[in-house]
């Protein structure tokens, strides 16, 4: 295919680009290795001479305070605290620091470690939220866990640090399984410069259940044997193995990885405690102690050592993976946004000189020369620059490209500490190319998403989903249980609460709303009456109101999970779909076998992340000689959590006349309401307008009321401009609706549609009614809808969610319809669609 | 118009796309070979483990009467044998087969050549050597030690140390000692293996109390500490009022350690010494002479003596003094009660929160909930408790206490003048 001259002087200007770019990145990467191989190997000859036993019998090896702050950590707080415990290490205290958990948490760790509450004054050295309780245990003199309001992780750790005693700390992530020589290797370390080692980190693998990962033996150790865990696990060994510990060689090691990273207090002390203001903590201390010693010109070091010391949790689902590493990108570019200055400078050594350059060039803006090699070798290919088979190449020489570092980190990793079994090594040895198809495409859209939520500002710890234990622990599965069990104020007002349900369900909303009340009254925290009460004031369209409420009932019962559908559905209503479905993945934690939890869940998930592809196919015919009209469309959604964007693709027949029309289309999120946004156009222009451009703007309003107020522009040979308007209100599950169309320019005309809608429990699925009158059609889409000079119309329409995953839309209508050209004609239409949710 | 990039871009996609594919096979290739290797060799290993557990360390050497195990050494390569023995890890009976396995291959000569000095990477050869010469006691190896000791680079002198433990012999005792005065390497890893000398180093540790270098003398006190029966006690009492505070903190915790007669005058002493970390060693110094006092009136006044230090100016020294008072158990409540009206808050609150951690709040409730009448001064440490303590300690207190007994906490805080408040 031949390209316009534009095109082909962007796309090689685009090709050389990429081959730059792809160059430096590999000779980097190169470096790089050749470094971490003499970096691993001085390490591994290191430990081999350390007397490890001497030191962990000695009364001088530097005692250390463990920090390990836990938020909804339920499932696997317990194995994460006993492995702390359970360090060998000769002078330790363990802090695990509460913050502001609303699931088990916190329960859980009472029962398990026996602790008591107790007053105790610290010293207020960092700012922290407000501590609520310190537990001391019975069973383990060196375990404190201090409950806090929640303040994210950068402040739950200055909490634990104003608790701790020692001069090092050890700051982990309390979903994190740790290996009991963890903190002796790493102190080994430090013990041998003390003055100079300001921070260690770890490598730590993931795992789906790192409370089983640990107990392997040695040399036996297995991968996940789950295709997404055992890529996030190959990358974190090749960001560690591979280029950390180079970068440790060369003295700009740019991260202390918050799952196991140890510090001297006194410099954390010196720095003002970590930052609440970045999205992560870990790699902006690391940016702050670089930064700080260099530009006072002290001597330092901060290190990263390449034995496995712990395994991570990792995501399972690929939605939950992008979440994760869209923070990692976001805190990556706030970081090196903020410490811009020091890049390429001589004075910040080799941090700005090659750490800085990497992380700018290979990390924060990676995914954009990504996409645009992506782009432009399609481009290149399509256009002939780049023959197919050179494309082929270059595809090849990625795959396996890309798998060298990957190959060389499992090589040194096994050189090192021989830990895995042979089947483990050859399964990660064979996913190195697989790499480059699988992981890497999943990974560069969450790098863009992270670099659009850096662009604006975002700063959410999108914690993902607890993995679901196949065969959970039995304690774990009871405490559950447990926790969703109703409370003992829920069995003393039952019969008010169910009379209440019933008189809402038959619209006494007024009487209903009463009665809870008064059983609120006696009981503030009646879970039962809350949540009743929620679903009264969505149903009575005081949203804000419900919110409210089941926000209280939440607080007051955070193990309830009808409190959390409540409060979820509450969200929704109010175009919240990110906090609900936050809220709602808790309650999915607590109890994932309730199908109306599930339901939620996905829903939730799908309309905050998910897609959506639509194949249509519409008939419109006529009774008398006109020739049918036939419809084919493909659409391709895409939502965000503040919004979505749907490309659109139609094709036409008629009259022996072929057209095609594409349409992109966003609905971005704008307080409780929305506004869609079109853009269209079509190269023939022979039934569809050239060009066309609609806006409309949707409201939600109190009273269950919401209207829109719009306007479209067709450009047919003769412009075509449609002002548009809607009103409606539902009553309960259903919306009554009338829209108002104006058309002028090429056409002239008005018409009213009146409509009735019956939304089901889910809010998604539909069933509808419709009439439709005016003096044009009233939905003006091709050029044949112009000729119309009056019509009525009769139809309905429905859609039906299968599975939570198939989408079937079904539209039929009749009407009688007057042209210029003719009399009236009686005029049926049908639209079948079918979609996938992905 | 097709190419229009200056060099042919198909051949050279051609080429990186062999040599990527090739360096993948051929790396992945290597690490499996590798650890086939390793596995075959790792089992033999463990046969040669096993031969060697089964003789008698007493008898012949166990090459000369094992063939089989004298081909499995010879098939390794020098390289892996060196790393085998400086693996500090391994049994200590095969690191001495395969270290005299390596002098018998390689010779003394060229084992004591490498051993003697490096430069650049061979100084994993020079630490393997001198482990080899350590293992079996090698003629000089102690001159070799202490060159490896001074020498700049860390991970020799690290090797050094270990080596020298190893020996444990009164001359690398000596060379340790030696190091430790010139700080030749890490004092405290020096000091973690003289630590763990089996043989007694009293006698050569002593002449370093009246050594001129403040850290000699630190370290010498501290080392010390591992021998109670000490001759040499008055020696380190004597360096209570030593200039050099870091001394004075080990005085405090050494004599306290052996349990010397002077330790408590000496921590009783160090309570008002200008330094922190001095008062805070005094105070565990103290609290741990305390616990083997048998006279509970001394005890007592030990009590009495670190409790106005509830209110010092440092932390750690306030944190000493809570803790320590605590190690004391409930019987020293009104030494600790005393405090409760101090001045300072910080003695008022720490106070406070002692008396909760020794007991005596839970004790007190428990009493009254069971109807035991305590008598009014024991009533007013509690109002007084709680008024520190504030809401915080009261809400911990009747959340460690029997549900039971809440109407009887409640009515207690209302005879305590807490109007109002409620226990759930």
């Amino acid at each position: 295919m031949a390209a316009p001259q534009g095109v082909e002087a962007v796309a090689y200007v685009a090709v050389l680009v990429t081959a730059v770019y792809t160059a430096l990145l590999a000779a980097y990467v190169l470096l790089m290795l050749g470094v971490s191989l003499w970096e691993n190997r001085f390490r591994r000859r290191q430990r081999d001479t350390e007397d490890y036993d001497a030191l962990l019998g000695s009364r001088y090896t530097i005692p250390v305070s463990v920090i390990a702050p836990v938020f909804n950590e339920q499932v696997v707080v317990i194995p994460a605290v006993r492995s702390l415990l359970r360090l060998s290490y000769p002078q330790l205290e363990v802090i695990v620091v509460d913050d502001g958990s609303t699931d088990g948490t916190l329960d859980m760790l009472i029962a398990e470690f026996k602790l008591e509450p107790r007053q105790v004054f610290f010293r207020d050295y960092l700012a922290a939220k407000p501590v609520r309780t310190v537990y001391r245990s019975e069973s383990e003199p060196g375990l404190i866990v201090v409950s806090k309001d929640n303040g994210g992780k950068a402040d739950a750790l200055n909490c634990g640090i104003n608790f701790a005693r020692y001069r090092y700390l050890c700051c982990v992530d309390g979903d994190t399984v740790f290996a009991p020589d963890a903190l002796l290797t790493a102190m080994s370390v430090i013990a041998k410069d003390p003055g100079r080692i300001l921070g260690t980190a770890s490598l730590f693998g993931v795992s789906l259940a790192p409370e089983t990962a640990l107990l392997s033996t040695p040399h036996a150790a297995k991968t996940n044997e789950h295709l997404l865990a055992d890529f996030q696990h190959l990358d974190l060994m090749r960001s560690f193995v591979a280029y950390r510990a180079a970068w440790s060689r060369l003295e700009c090691m740019l991260c202390v990885s918050g799952g196991f990273g140890v510090w001297r207090r006194d410099v954390i002390m010196e720095m003002g405690g970590f930052s609440p203001s970045f999205t992560c903590e870990d790699i902006e201390m690391t940016f702050r102690i670089h930064e700080k010693f260099l530009r006072e010109k002290r001597p330092y070091r901060i290190l990263s050592l390449p034995g496995m010391v712990a395994q991570t949790e990792g995501p399972k689902s690929i939605r939950s993976l992008i979440s994760q590493r869209a923070r990692w990108q976001r805190v990556t570019m706030e970081t090196i946004w903020h410490y811009r200055r020091m890049l390429g400078r001589r004075r910040y050594r080799s941090v700005g000189l090659v750490g800085m350059p990497y992380y700018l060039l290979f990390e924060s803006l990676a995914p954009l020369f990504q996409i645009l090699s992506l782009v432009t070798l399609i481009v290149a290919a399509v256009f002939g620059f780049l023959g197919w088979k050179a494309y082929l190449m270059f595809l090849g020489v990625m795959i396996f490209g890309t798998a060298i570092p990957t190959t060389v980190a499992v090589m040194l990793n096994d050189a090192g500490f021989r830990g895995y079994s042979m089947a483990a090594l050859i399964r990660m040895l064979a996913l190195g190319p697989l790499d480059f198809l699988l992981y890497r495409p999943i990974i560069l859209y969450a790098g863009l998403r992270g670099f659009w939520e850096f662009l604006r500002k975002q700063k959410g710890w999108n914690k993902f989903e607890r993995n679901v234990r196949e065969g959970a622990p039995v304690a774990t599965l009871l405490l559950v249980m447990l926790l969703a069990v109703p409370s003992a104020a829920r069995a003393q007002a039952p019969d008010a609460v169910a009379e209440a349900r019933d008189l809402a369900r038959a619209g006494r909303r007024d009487q209903s709303r009463e009665i809870l009340e008064s059983v609120l009254a006696q009981q503030p925290h009646n879970v039962d009456a809350l949540v009743a009460l929620v679903y009264v004031e969505l149903w009575s369209g005081h949203a804000h109101r419900a919110e409210r409420l089941a926000e209280e009932a939440v607080v007051a019962n955070p193990g309830n999970v009808d409190a959390l559908v409540a409060h979820a559905t509450a969200q929704r209503r109010l175009n919240r779909r990110p906090s609900a479905l936050a809220t709602i993945e808790r309650g999915a934690m607590l109890a994932p076998e309730r199908p109306d939890v599930s339901r939620l869940h996905r829903l939730l998930a799908q309309e905050v992340h998910g897609s959506e592809v639509t194949a249509t196919g519409s008939y419109e015919s006529w009774n008398d000689q006109r020739d049918p009209l036939r419809q084919i469309q493909l659409a391709a959604r895409q939502n965000i959590p503040n919004g979505a964007g749907i490309v659109r693709v139609s094709h036409a027949t008629r009259f022996g006349l072929r057209d095609n029309n594409i349409e992109i289309e966003a609905y971005p999120r704008i307080g409780s309401g929305y506004a869609a946004l079109s853009l269209g156009y079509s190269p023939g222009a022979k039934l569809y307008a050239r060009s066309g451009v609609a806006t409309e703007l949707f409201g939600a309003f109190r009273g269950n009321v919401e209207g829109s107020i719009g306007y479209r522009r067709l450009n047919f040979a003769d412009a075509v401009n449609v002002f548009t308007g809607s009103a409606g209100v539902y009553d309960r599950d259903v919306l009554y609706s009338v829209r108002v169309n104006d058309v002028s320019g090429g056409a002239e005309g008005r018409s009213l549609v009146a409509g009735a809608r019956r939304y089901f429990a889910d809010g998604v699925q539909f069933a509808g009614v419709h009439v439709g009158a005016g003096s044009i059609r009233e939905d003006v889409r091709t050029q044949a809808d112009l000729a119309s000079i009056s019509s009525r119309t009769v139809g309905g329409d429905a859609m039906l969610l299968v599975n939570m995953r198939w989408v079937v839309t079904l539209r039929a209508e009749a009407g009688r319809v007057r042209t210029r050209a003719g009399g009236p004609a009686i005029q049926m239409s049908t639209t079948v669609g079918l979609g996938i949710r992905l | 118009m097709v190419p229009r990039f200056p060099v042919d871009v198909e051949s050279a996609l051609s080429v990186a796309f062999q040599a990527a594919l090739a360096l993948w096979l051929g790396l992945s290739f290597y690490v499996v070979a590798n650890r086939v290797v390793y596995n075959r060799r790792a089992k033999r290993l463990n046969e040669v483990a096993r031969q060697i557990a089964n003789q008698s360390r007493d008898s012949t050497f166990p090459l000369q009467r094992s063939p089989a195990l004298d081909r499995v050494l010879a098939r390794l390569p020098r390289r892996v044998l060196y790393q085998l023995v400086a693996d500090v890890s391994a049994p200590p009976q095969l690191t001495d087969v395969f270290a005299a396995y390596a002098l018998e291959r390689w010779g003394l000569p060229r084992t004591l050549r490498d051993a003697s000095a490096h430069r650049g990477r061979g100084k994993w050869r020079r630490i393997s050597a001198l482990f080899a010469l350590g293992y079996v006691r090698a003629p000089g190896i102690h001159d070799l030690l202490e060159r490896a000791l001074f020498d700049a680079d860390d991970e020799v002198a690290s090797a050094a140390v270990v080596i020298l433990h190893r020996l444990e012999d009164r001359r690398a005792a000596e060379i340790l000692i030696a190091g430790l005065r010139a700080r030749a390497y890490q004092p405290s890893r020096i000091a973690t293996q003289l630590d763990q000398f089996a043989i007694p180093i009293d006698a050569l540790l002593r002449p370093l109390l009246a050594d001129p270098l403040p850290h000699a003398r630190y370290w010498a006190v501290s080392l010390l500490a591992k021998y109670p029966d000490a001759s040499f006690a008055a020696d380190i009492a004597a360096l209570a009022n030593d200039p050099d505070a870091a001394v004075r903190k080990a005085v405090q915790a050494t004599l306290a350690a052996i349990n010397d007669a002077a330790a408590a005058p000496v921590a009783l002493r160090g309570l008002d010494d200008p330094v922190p970390y001095v008062r805070s060693t005094a105070i565990r110094s103290l609290a741990k002479v305390a616990a083997v006092e048998p006279d509970s009136r001394m005890r007592r006044e030990y009590a009495g003596r670190i409790a106005p230090l509830l209110a010092d100016r440092a932390w750690d020294v306030r944190f000493a003094a809570k803790e320590s008072l605590v190690a004391f158990g409930p019987s020293i409540w009104r030494e600790v009660s005393a405090q409760l009206d101090a001045p300072d808050k910080f003695a008022r609150n720490g106070a406070a929160e002692v008396l909760q951690n020794i007991g005596l709040l839970d004790q007190l409730i428990d009493d009254v909930g069971h109807g035991r009448e305590p008598s009014a001064d024991v009533l007013s440490v509690l109002e007084r408790s709680f008024r520190e303590g504030g809401a915080g300690m009261i809400d911990a207190a009747a959340a460690r206490s029997n549900p039971a007994l809440f109407p009887s906490i409640e009515n207690l805080l209302t005879r305590l003048r807490f109007v109002g408040v409620r226990v759930s």
